[in-house]
């Protein structure tokens, strides 16, 4: 066993009398991958903020380097050698490459005055590290989302980093990404740094981590070493409850009855030539890496892109779905892939968030809005839908990640949509949640609403899709039906 | 490996050349703006604002505007007019130039502690304590309008150099004041670019979290910005008061507005760690240029406003334009 480098004892913290963190110890040793999981919620990024100097722990000590602190600054944590990768990389966008990847390192030294040629070094070494091509003088902004990632990777490198926390670093790489990381983080590993990988992604945690660390509502319920835990007993300690595996068979649409069609379709600088349809009654997929068409083609259908080229068909007809306001007339409804700054309106209630789809629904004949008829539908639709904490005057952003999303949906399903497209419906989403928003797609899907599901999870494509189409660079690689959707031929051909 | 595509993608290429065509405008019907004495008046025209744009470039950057800062400059003018404008007051002009200096950053401390203690957005604070600090003038020190004398006048007419032109045989003199203006710049350009506190404060105006995540000390740097902006305002309030000759509280007043047009001009955007010292210049030329030249064009007086505000529109449309992705995808917000 290798030596302790960092471990948290009996941490607590609360936020106005919420405990988001109970009594957690853990410890993190040289040269391991150290998973840690949970629902979101479960003080993940609490533990990771206290030691990252960032919250002052109300009890509980941060032993490093065999000593004991009771509270820690961020640059003390920095210069113990802990690294944090947050999920949203913490860059500065107005500021070049290469200060991005040194900056913290200058103000980690103490200095005053800036060193500009001794910064150009750092970060020529850092991006030697991971072998990134990239043009230091380039602003942070113009870079892609996986550049960024990898650029967030390469300044944590910078500093002599002992402890890497990495928030769910994958959540935006393609596979190909994930495996260069993942080759990063081995090397990481021989070179005797600890890496705590932050992820719920099943398939990652397993294929990477020497050991496991489990939060449930701000307590580690379990540590131990990865052979040790199964995926049963993975989700049973992520949610607290048994979670059956069902494998129901996925809906077959009715291919006489097509709801919608592309025909060559063409988004500039998205994807091109893309001919689909989409059956009644059926749950079709779009796969596909980051970059390769598959969000701006679910974008297109609901007239958020502008089509250079080729046809949408509805129920046969061809229309021009100029806008968002022309695709809920024709009866589409769009969950899109970044709820927080798409989806909700975050500081505003439930029932404000629910009613605002159908207003007019929701009016007198006047044109007045209807308080108590919204109230209602709200109450039902989180009935319906079990959203937890049930209160409708809830603002959305007091909800867990799961619960957002179902009202996210429930504002879409109270307009009744024939055609719903989601965008990454479980980005972000606990394995519990996950459950009930396929259980409900399912269900709406068997009472002939016709669902559209664009996702980079291909457990999930192929545990609710019966055919999937798989982008690939812009254009449709293949489509799959049936028997033939295997995790293995869903990768072979995004890939 | 600067493109030409990349010029045009910048607001700076714009507003330069807005300013070029304004100017050739006014040569041609006037004959009198490409010439020496066009140019000196230019700069002395912008002097004072240009040094107001230092203060307001520095709350654009690292959180929003900043309406305080003539309230500050002009109580800080004041209570150094106060002790050492009359005839008694002989001595070096260092003295008032620090007694205003201090008295501004003091002003500048209160609204860095407020910014950086409770986060709050500065338009609300500044506007807060801009009312406070003309009340104190106007209230406690019943501030009016009086006639400099001594040291404090004779620096305010104090010339860096004299042109005449050639063909008019008009004159025109840059006051010595306008090396404050270099110095300042100067002295704000190293800050910006070779201090934590600098590259801190684009880093807050890029990301306030990201930043603290970096180990900046975010509460310190938006404390010690919001002073050194107050100390710039009040020397900016000693510079028109000095020049002017003497002390009229109100006539800063309301100046705000056109120092925020002009750092949006120039391409600065309120919190979002965007804005140099160029941004400033061109901005506060461009603006200064279009008010004192539109009646040599023609231009009657209420419709210069009609003219300044449009000048503001176009160019904040065109770099923002500039700056979104030419993709088929319509991004939401």
């Amino acid at each position: 066993m290798n030596e302790k480098i960092l471990s948290v004892e009996n941490i607590s913290k609360s936020f106005g009398g919420v405990q988001a963190l109970d009594n957690v110890s853990m410890e993190i040793r040289a040269g391991e991958i150290h998973c840690l999981s949970g629902e979101n919620g479960s003080g993940k990024s609490t533990i990771i903020k206290i030691i990252s100097g960032y919250y002052k722990p109300d009890s509980g000590k941060i032993c490093i380097d065999g000593k004991e602190y009771s509270e820690m600054s961020p640059s003390e944590s920095i210069n113990h050698g802990i690294q944090v990768i947050y999920q949203d990389f913490s860059l500065f966008p107005n500021l070049s490459v290469m200060e991005n990847l040194s900056i913290n390192a200058e103000v980690a030294r103490g200095s005053k005055i800036i060193n500009y040629k001794r910064m150009r070094e750092t970060a020529q070494q850092a991006v030697k590290k991971i072998n990134l091509k990239v043009d230091m003088k380039a602003k942070v902004a113009d870079l892609s989302v996986a550049d960024k990632q990898m650029i967030a990777i390469a300044r944590a490198l910078v500093h002599e980093a002992k402890v890497i926390i990495m928030d769910e670093a994958t959540a935006s790489l393609t596979r190909n990404e994930v495996n260069s990381l993942f080759r990063v983080i081995h090397q990481l590993k021989e070179e005797g740094v600890a890496i705590v990988f932050v992820s719920h992604k099943l398939d990652e945690v397993f294929e990477i981590s020497d050991s496991i660390t489990i939060f449930r509502n701000g307590r580690n319920v379990i540590s131990c070493k990865a052979s040790e835990m199964d995926e049963e007993r993975f989700s049973f300690y992520m949610t607290g409850r048994e979670i059956q595996a069902k494998q129901e068979k996925p809906l077959v649409g009715d291919p006489a009855r097509i709801m919608m069609e592309t025909r060559n379709l063409t988004v500039e600088g998205a994807f091109e030539d893309v001919s689909m349809q989409l059956y009644k009654g059926e749950i079709l997929g779009i796969a596909g890496q980051l970059g390769s068409g598959r969000t701006e083609l679910a974008m297109a259908l609901f007239g958020m892109a502008t089509i250079k080229d080729g046809e949408i068909l509805v129920e046969g007809k061809t229309v021009n779905i100029s806008s968002v306001t022309k695709a809920k007339q024709l009866g589409i409804g769009y969950v899109p892939e970044d709820r927080l700054t798409e989806g909700l309106f975050l500081e505003q209630s439930l029932i404000q968030n629910v009613a605002v789809t159908h207003l007019g629904k929701l009016s007198s004949k006047f044109g007045f809005y209807n308080k108590r008829v919204a109230a209602e539908e709200t109450q039902h639709w989180i009935d319906t839908l079990s959203i937890s904490p049930d209160n409708r005057n809830n603002l959305a952003q007091k909800l867990s990640g799961g619960n957002q999303q179902k009202v996210v949906l429930a504002k879409w399903l109270a307009c009744n949509p024939a055609i719903l497209i989601l965008n990454g419906p479980t980005v972000g989403v606990d394995i519990g949640a996950k459950q009930d928003i396929y259980d409900l797609l399912n269900k709406y899907a068997s009472e002939g609403m016709s669902v559209i599901i664009a996702s980079d999870d291909i457990l999930e494509i192929k545990k609710i899709c019966n055919r999937v189409i798989i982008m690939k660079g812009g254009r449709i690689n293949a489509v799959l039906c049936g028997e033939e959707i295997t995790e293995k031929a869903l990768v072979e051909a995004s890939v | 490996m600067i493109s030409i595509k990349k010029i045009f993608n910048r607001t700076e290429t714009y507003v330069i050349l807005i300013a070029l065509l304004f100017g050739i405008a006014v040569e041609t019907v006037s004959g009198q703006f490409f010439s020496n004495t066009g140019m000196v008046n230019l700069a002395r025209a912008s002097m004072v604002y240009l040094v107001f744009g230092l203060t307001e470039m520095l709350s654009l950057t690292c959180a929003g505007p900043d309406v305080s800062y003539p309230a500050l400059a002009s109580l800080s003018a004041f209570i150094t007019a106060k002790i050492f404008g009359g005839d008694s007051y002989g001595g070096s002009i260092f003295i008032p130039f620090l007694v205003c200096m201090a008295i501004g950053a003091v002003g500048g401390m209160i609204n860095g502690f407020i910014m950086a203690k409770f986060n709050f957005p500065s338009l609300i604070v500044t506007l807060g304590t801009s009312s406070i600090f003309s009340g104190i003038m106007y209230g406690p020190l019943k501030a009016s309008n009086t006639v400099l004398h001594g040291t404090m006048a004779q620096f305010g007419s104090a010339k860096l150099f004299s042109v005449t032109n050639p063909g008019s045989g008009l004159k025109a003199d840059l006051p010595l004041q306008f090396l404050i203006v270099i110095i300042l710049y100067l002295i704000v350009f190293f800050l910006l670019r070779y201090t934590i506190f600098g590259r801190g404060l684009y880093a807050i105006g890029s990301d306030k979290v990201a930043a603290e995540r970096s180990g900046f000390k975010t509460a310190q740097i938006t404390f010690l910005s919001y002073t050194l902006g107050g100390a710039i305002a009040a020397i900016g309030g000693f510079m028109y008061t000095c020049n002017v000759g003497a002390i009229s509280p109100s006539d800063l007043m309301g100046g705000e507005m056109i120092i925020i047009a002009a750092c949006t001009l120039g391409g600065i955007r309120p919190g979002a760690g965007l804005g140099g010292l160029f941004n400033v210049i061109i901005g506060v030329v461009l603006l200064i240029m279009i008010q004192n030249n539109l009646l040599m064009l023609g231009i009657p007086l209420y419709y210069q406003d009609v003219f300044t505000g449009a000048i503001i529109l176009i160019g904040t449309v065109v770099s923002v334009n500039s700056l979104r992705s030419h993709s088929g995808i319509k991004r939401l917000g």
